[in-house]
């Protein structure tokens, strides 16, 4: 019942982005009392991200989706979330990732919050605080749902490393 | 071609934003709503396709009937007819909700909705509509062509644009772009008598449970003291910026 979070790259490389939703993610876990599995499509060097939090890392290998595609992408990370039976999946606020993210919510009958910007103040009610009424204020939001989809605003956590190591498996999921 | 374009209605942007109910609730005293700005852009786009390609253009939106003056200004702008759902929008989606049976029973081959609404800034409902629909779906587009139930999007990506070849049935999240701001139509005298004439029906909402609910409200902190950093300290500099603002 691990935390899911997806990690963006760009031509195999992680992006930033990645490295701050595994350290939100974490943040999550340890609220938690769980752990962090890492989805990376078409990435290398995940073990990497063993460093921000993420103790075991799901890699997609798969020149289908070596072009992003919303439904794809979507299909893959709810199958990955179905394995590990994860109850959170946490995704960044890049354009991809705000365009996946309604799919998967919905795929997963699962609430979400887009533009979070901290750790959640509870994880029982599941309660995040996100950006509202374009920055001009913030909304503490309680998603009720079992499954709960976490949009994070860039830049919101920042970096964190802990120094740890994640195992590498590959994943291999079916696409639509 | 039928189309529907979505619209929420919201505070105008330069709208002071408050909370009401122990901050529970935004304050609507003295605000003034418009049609969301990204919604326009989607109405307008329709508008063209109605005077180029003869699709007929409804316009829909989930809320009260306070709502009805901004489907009023929908239609002085050209719509050829309104829907409201008669319920309160509680979360994404069970907007989206609501919005399919309306897409469903009225057998839309185009759907355009703003990528956001600049209140709640959520970004989801044009997706999940979407996904409940099974159809295609194409956000942040910045350009869009139909050409029979063939279509080609362009949708703004990070650090550029991306050109999409996509069929009908489509669920677009439009935004600034999609038609240059100064093609925005300001509904004129002829077309605000007309408004009046058009139909606006009231739909019933189906069962939607919410999967969010907004607790409470915050405002930000008020803007600290400037901190002057010594131009010789760089270091100082890239602390703050790393640690503090976050920015890099």
């Amino acid at each position: 019942m691990s935390i899911i979070v997806y990690t963006e790259s760009e031509k195999g490389k992680l992006k930033k982005t990645a490295l701050e939703v595994v350290s939100y993610a974490k943040a999550i876990a340890d609220q938690m009392g769980t752990s962090v599995t890492a989805v990376a499509i078409n990435a290398d060097n995940t073990e990497s991200l063993g460093n921000y939090g993420a103790s075991k890392v799901l890699s997609i290998k798969n020149d289908t989706l070596n072009t992003f595609n919303a439904k794809s992408y979507a299909a893959a990370l709810a199958q990955a979330v179905k394995q590990e039976e994860a109850k959170v999946v946490v995704v960044s606020s890049s354009a991809d990732s705000k365009y996946l993210a309604p799919l998967l919510a919905v795929g997963l009958d699962a609430g979400y919050a887009s533009n979070v910007v901290e750790a959640p103040s509870s994880v029982a009610p599941f309660t995040v605080k996100r950006s509202a009424f374009t920055n001009k204020a913030f909304a503490n939001i309680e998603i009720t749902t079992d499954v709960k989809v976490v949009g994070l605003s860039n830049n919101s956590f920042g970096l964190v490393e802990t120094g740890g190591s994640a195992s590498v498996e590959d994943f291999s999921s079916a696409i639509p | 071609m039928k189309i529907l374009v979505c619209i929420s209605h919201v505070p105008d942007t330069t709208s002071k934003i408050n909370f009401t109910d122990g901050d529970t609730k935004f304050d609507t005293n003295g605000v003034q709503f418009v049609i969301n700005p990204n919604d326009e852009f989607g109405l307008t786009r329709a508008m063209w396709f109605k005077e180029k390609q003869g699709a007929s253009v409804a316009v829909v939106n989930v809320g009260g009937a306070e709502t009805e003056p901004t489907l009023r200004k929908a239609l002085a702008i050209g719509a050829d007819n309104a829907i409201r759902v008669n319920t309160e929008a509680i979360d994404s989606f069970a907007v989206a909700k609501q919005l399919s049976k309306v897409v469903n029973d009225g057998g839309y081959d185009l759907v355009i909705a703003g990528r956001e609404s600049i209140d709640y800034n959520g970004g989801m409902v044009p997706g999940m509509l979407a996904a409940m629909l099974d159809a295609n779906y194409v956000t942040n587009c910045i350009g869009l062509e139909v050409d029979g139930t063939s279509a080609k999007a362009v949708r703004e990506i990070d650090g550029g644009k991306e050109t999409v070849s996509t069929s009908l049935p489509l669920v677009i999240g439009g935004q600034k772009g999609l038609v240059e701001e100064s093609d925005l139509r300001i509904p004129n005298m002829r077309g605000i008598m007309m408004a009046r004439k058009k139909p606006l029906t009231v739909l019933e909402p189906t069962d939607a449970n919410a999967e969010t609910k907004a607790v409470s409200f915050v405002k930000p902190a008020p803007k600290g003291a400037v901190k002057l950093v010594d131009a010789d300290n760089i270091d100082e500099l890239v602390n703050l910026l790393h640690n503090e603002a976050k920015v890099i």
